[in-house]
């Protein structure tokens, strides 16, 4: 479901610096999550050890904000998924997800990704995971992620039963979280 | 294959990676691959088609230049309204000699009304809170009358709010607004 339909800075709800220890609890769900970030140092130069890290909270999502920008978010107690800006700029963070070029307009509506979008012959399955893996989607023939996702179904279901929804959309490219990359 | 300490798979250090730096269109504000596929209702989509076509009064129908706060306000799709954003001032009695003075439509104007309602309170040290309306904005209201003063206070802290949006509700003529800077001239809107 596109968690980010409808979001601007009023929905942020509570903007707050966070205790240390809080923040090192942040920095080590994420670790777990993309070991790596972690190998590559790379969670040094988005969280550093010795910056405050704030924490915005709009309904029952947070989100981990560093210098003003948003760089993770959570939804309830899921795993900690990175904004598209972030994941740009390091596309090897996450496991990877092709669709094929149908896909796509549905995609950056908000829409789930359907397992057939995933077994077309155009779209590819870089990596495997299982239920509730953070996942980034790509399209057929284009270099950037689209949009990042949750599994809905293991890879290897999502083959074999081939119907139904594999992986929850959770932010996408023009969404609200996309248009808003800072808060004061 | 017996080597001695440089194993780059495993932990010896981690190895730098640098980001990558990955060019968004100038027009939609997303990777340029992507363009064609956004959704067609949404304003980035419409600005970038106008900009293939070519054509300049295109362009400026859909950006609503005067009312651009309002297009971006709202990033959900739906532009709620289409009139020029306007301060609206009005006082109410209360009791006896209290009233209270309400500012209406300041949110149009990126100001945070919570802050907003702070800084009326303490410049003018009374009592000032943001309400709801019955249409579902908000607005700010203030214990006291303080007609007079707002207005110079508008335009000296927030820079984007111009002698042209401010308007008041005249108890003498009753709903009818006027541009509170120029009495009798009637410059603004009557939407």
């Amino acid at each position: 479901m596109a968690l980010f339909k409808k979001f601007s800075k009023e929905d942020v709800s509570n903007l707050s610096q966070v205790k240390s220890s809080v923040a090192r609890g942040i920095r080590a769900a994420i670790c777990e999550t993309y070991p790596y970030l972690e190998q590559t140092d790379v969670i040094e130069t988005l969280i550093p050890k010795k910056e405050s890290v704030y924490l915005g909270k709009c309904g029952h999502v947070q989100l981990c904000v560093m210098n003003g920008t948003i760089l993770f978010f959570q939804e309830r107690d899921g795993p900690w998924l990175p904004t598209l800006r972030v994941l740009h700029q390091y596309p090897d963070m996450m496991k990877r997800l092709r669709t094929d070029k149908g896909a796509i307009k549905f995609v950056l509506s908000g829409a789930n990704i359907m397992c057939p979008g995933l077994t077309h012959p155009d779209a590819t399955i870089h990596d495997e995971g299982d239920v509730g893996a953070p996942v980034a989607i790509y399209a057929f023939d284009k270099e950037n992620a689209m949009a990042v996702g949750v599994l809905k179904m293991s890879t290897a279901d999502i083959r074999a039963i081939n119907k139904g929804i594999g992986v929850d959309n959770m932010h996408h490219l023009n969404d609200g979280l996309w248009k808003m990359p800072s808060l004061n | 294959m017996a080597d001695g300490g440089d194993a780059p798979s495993t932990s010896g250090g981690p190895t730098p990676v640098a980001p990558r730096v990955v060019e968004y269109d100038p027009i939609t504000g997303v990777p340029s691959e992507f363009n064609e596929f956004l959704p067609p209702d949404c304003p980035e989509y419409k600005k970038w088609k106008s900009a293939q076509e070519g054509g300049e009064s295109l362009e400026k129908l859909t950006l609503k230049d005067k009312a651009g706060a309002d297009v971006e306000k709202l990033p959900g799709g739906k532009v709620k309204k289409k009139t020029k954003p306007q301060v609206i001032l009005s006082v109410a009695q209360r009791q006896k000699t209290k009233s209270t003075t309400t500012v209406a439509g300041l949110e149009l104007f990126g100001v945070k009304l919570s802050e907003a309602g702070k800084l009326f309170g303490k410049k003018f040290a009374c009592g000032a809170s943001v309400v709801k309306t019955a249409s579902g904005g908000e607005q700010i209201e203030m214990q006291g009358d303080f007609l007079h003063q707002i207005p110079e206070l508008l335009l000296k802290n927030y820079k984007n709010i111009t002698k042209d949006d401010v308007f008041y509700v005249d108890m003498a003529d009753g709903k009818k607004k006027k541009n509170y800077f120029a009495d009798g001239d009637d410059d603004g809107d009557d939407d």
